[in-house]
């Protein structure tokens, strides 16, 4: 029972933490510091999730938790030029709106800010200017209870990024959030605020990046609104994370009715990585799209939970979660679909599909789905194998060499996925960097 | 080109083709025909290099060379084709890349040149009007996926006609065909037809072989070739049905 003790007493260390943390966040409005202590008491009272958990069963954070990470509270700054971060960082062929975070901190020099008809930049900024916009959203969104890390990233929390597209305008150009890690032994909780206003229409791409050899543990939560009438899609990149690059994201959405959500995930590299993405229907007529790609090797555990609420009618949601799984791997898919008894003509799909490419990898796939109402469409379906025999016998009897045929089955495999995007220079440089990965085994 | 000496194959322990003797030159059509069962298909299979069976005895010799040596790709390689009775459905790629990449291994394999982009696309756009396919199946659709069956057997005629195979092994490209969808794939065959290449059609009716017009007819039952001719045998197949051949060859009188 050591292990339950040790997380415990790392509870407390965070709560004192938190106690430092107060000491310079002066710039903060009371009602942002009465939302902090209300989330702190609530990381205390549910302390660290540990396997014992439902929700946690096959993804431990015990590592993290006693890894003696500290907490990122102070802006750094990195040898990184703006230059360098377009020619390395970056997607190739795409401008527009950067926002970088460095451990969760805004970094001005590295970003670069095109306004228009957004309003992009520092959360911390914005939670200081008192912006109606931001006040009427942020820590309103995601909910504290019974999430622990969510609720301790409500609690201390430093800056993030923000992101309001105003009503009735789209956003051309993709707006880019770069979450970059640098240094070692650091945690940092940073948040994301994106308000898609009512018929709007916007791509946002998140990148994750460890721009150190370090432990980096970002927990990070964003809350995303999608107005009635707006399209959102959401990108998010966790490909050059390196080995010793942590991730628990808990991301939660709020759509209105007309509203479409769309949000693929790649993940190829990390320690742990654990993706929540939430969806609830406010509104009728919502259309919500989660795509998941997972390419792992090494001992890299990747975590998708996810859960689509149809709380309205005459609502549609599709996931297509899709993983290649190879060395050690671990890849954890947990779909929970809603259907609320409000929520009638109801067409929820949900598809898990894994290959396993070795011996030693894992995959633990959990579809959920709770119906309340009757008229509803609904399915799912997981499957978990290996390349098909007489797909790879039909290519090899038309001069393909069994690598090749392989290679070019498991990219058509991954890439219906990516397909999903509709950034057509991200979605060519995504399916180029994954031809290349598997190339290469 | 094709020489098969007492061929013996089976599939766990059951044997399915019981010594197949055959020998095929270049430019001659081969149909062969038999009931369900019979092994056909089976036979089709081994000579793509499919895995599923076990070669228990005899050789196939292709160009001089040992068939049965070969892995599934070598054969490709060296010019087999194999149109498949029920062809796969490769979601996430489109015909013309899976092409694209088995036209570059098979000139790597045999040290030829690269065929450049553009003459690619000519040589696709060429054998797709010469096999009556719509360019949109090959080029913007995954392979086979959605097809209706006709579809399905028309793309595996027009992948051979861009692979130029010596050997192309029919295995029931009429199943499932109706007679227009049987007219324009027979064509197709006919059409890549000549001297220097082979075919062999696998058929359980004689209606393909009123378009694709054997030289040679066998029949095979219960894992043997029991009788050869010429297109009259399969008239007189279609006309009488297999079982005064069954009879004939369980050594059971005719009535």
């Amino acid at each position: 029972m050591t292990s339950t003790i040790d997380i415990a007493s790392e509870v407390t260390g965070w709560v004192g933490n938190f106690e430092m943390l107060k000491s310079f966040s002066s710039g903060l409005a009371p009602e942002v510091m009465a939302l902090r202590n209300t989330a702190i008491r609530e990381f205390e009272r549910l302390g660290f999730p540990t396997t014992k958990h439902e929700e946690w069963k096959y993804t431990s954070i015990r590592g993290l938790v006693t890894g003696s990470y500290a907490p990122a509270f102070r802006a750094v700054s990195t040898p990184l030029t703006a230059a360098e971060l377009h020619a390395r960082v970056l997607p190739a062929g795409l401008g527009g709106t950067v926002i970088v975070l460095v451990n969760g901190h805004f970094d001005a020099a590295l970003s670069s800010i095109q306004a228009g008809t957004l309003q992009v930049g520092s959360l911390k900024a914005a939670l200081e200017s008192g912006d109606v916009a931001v006040m009427d959203h942020y820590a309103q969104i995601a909910a504290n209870e019974g999430h622990a890390l969510v609720a301790l990233n409500t609690a201390i929390a430093t800056d993030g990024a923000y992101i309001r597209i105003l009503a009735n305008t789209i956003s051309t150009e993709p707006i880019m959030v770069v979450h970059l890690g640098y240094g070692d032994q650091v945690m940092s909780n940073a948040r994301t605020l994106i308000v898609a206003e009512h018929h709007s229409e916007a791509k946002v791409i998140e990148i994750w990046h460890n721009w150190s050899d370090g432990k980096v543990w970002e927990n990070h939560v964003s809350e995303i609104v999608v107005g009635d009438g707006a399209h959102l899609e959401l990108i998010s990149i966790q490909n050059e994370v390196g080995e010793f690059f942590s991730l628990t994201h808990f991301a939660q959405v709020h759509q209105g009715t007309g509203s479409t959500f769309r949000s693929t995930v790649m993940s190829s590299q990390g320690n742990i990585i654990r993706n929540n993405v939430q969806a609830l229907h406010l509104g009728t007529a919502c259309n919500t799209y989660l795509n998941g790609l997972t390419l792992l090797n090494g001992n890299t555990h990747v975590d998708h939970h996810t859960l689509v609420d149809h709380a309205q009618p005459h609502c549609y949601s599709n996931e297509t979660y899709k993983s290649v799984l190879n060395g050690h791997s671990t890849c954890v898919f947990n779909g929970k679909v809603m259907v609320r008894p409000d929520a009638q003509k109801t067409n929820a799909f949900q598809s898990n599909k894994t290959l396993l490419l070795s011996d030693g990898a894992t995959v633990n796939t959990k579809p959920q789905l709770e119906i309340f109402a009757d008229d509803v469409k609904c399915s799912h379906g997981a499957t978990t194998g290996r390349l098909d025999e007489t797909s790879l016998f039909y290519m090899r009897s038309r001069g393909l060499s069994v690598g090749k045929a392989k290679a070019l089955l498991t990219y058509a495999f991954g890439a219906e996925v990516l397909a999903q995007i509709s950034i057509p220079e991200l979605r060519e440089s995504l399916q180029a960097y994954l031809l290349e990965k598997l190339a290469g085994e | 080109m094709l020489e098969i000496k007492n061929l013996k194959v089976s599939v766990e322990d059951k044997e399915i083709l019981k010594g197949i003797n055959l020998s095929v030159n270049a430019g001659e059509v081969h149909a062969i025909m038999g009931p369900n069962g019979s092994g056909k298909s089976t036979l089709a299979s081994v000579l793509a290099g499919r895995e599923d069976y076990t070669v228990t005895e005899g050789t196939v010799t292709f160009e001089g060379q040992d068939l049965l040596e070969l892995s599934a790709e070598a054969r490709a390689w060296a010019g087999i084709f194999l149109a498949f009775q029920y062809p796969v459905e490769i979601p996430g790629i489109t015909t013309v890349t899976f092409l694209k990449t088995a036209i570059e291994e098979i000139r790597k394999a045999r040290g030829q040149e690269y065929l450049s982009a553009k003459d690619f696309l000519a040589m696709m756009r060429e054998k797709a009007k010469l096999v009556e396919i719509d360019t949109k199946l090959i080029m913007e659709r995954s392979v086979n996926e959605g097809f209706s069956g006709g579809e399905k057997k028309r793309n595996e005629i027009f992948q051979m006609a861009m692979l130029e195979p010596k050997l192309a092994l029919l295995d029931e490209t009429d199943s499932g065909l109706d007679i227009d969808a049987l007219r324009i794939v027979a064509n197709g065959v006919n059409k890549l037809k000549n001297a220097n290449n082979a075919v062999i059609v696998v058929t359980h009716y004689q209606r393909l072989l009123d378009y694709i017009v054997p030289d040679f007819v066998h029949v095979l039952y219960n894992g043997r070739i029991v009788k050869s001719g010429t297109k009259e045998l399969a008239m007189e197949l279609e006309e009488k049905g297999y079982d005064w051949i069954k009879a004939e060859a369980d050594g059971v009188p005719t009535v």
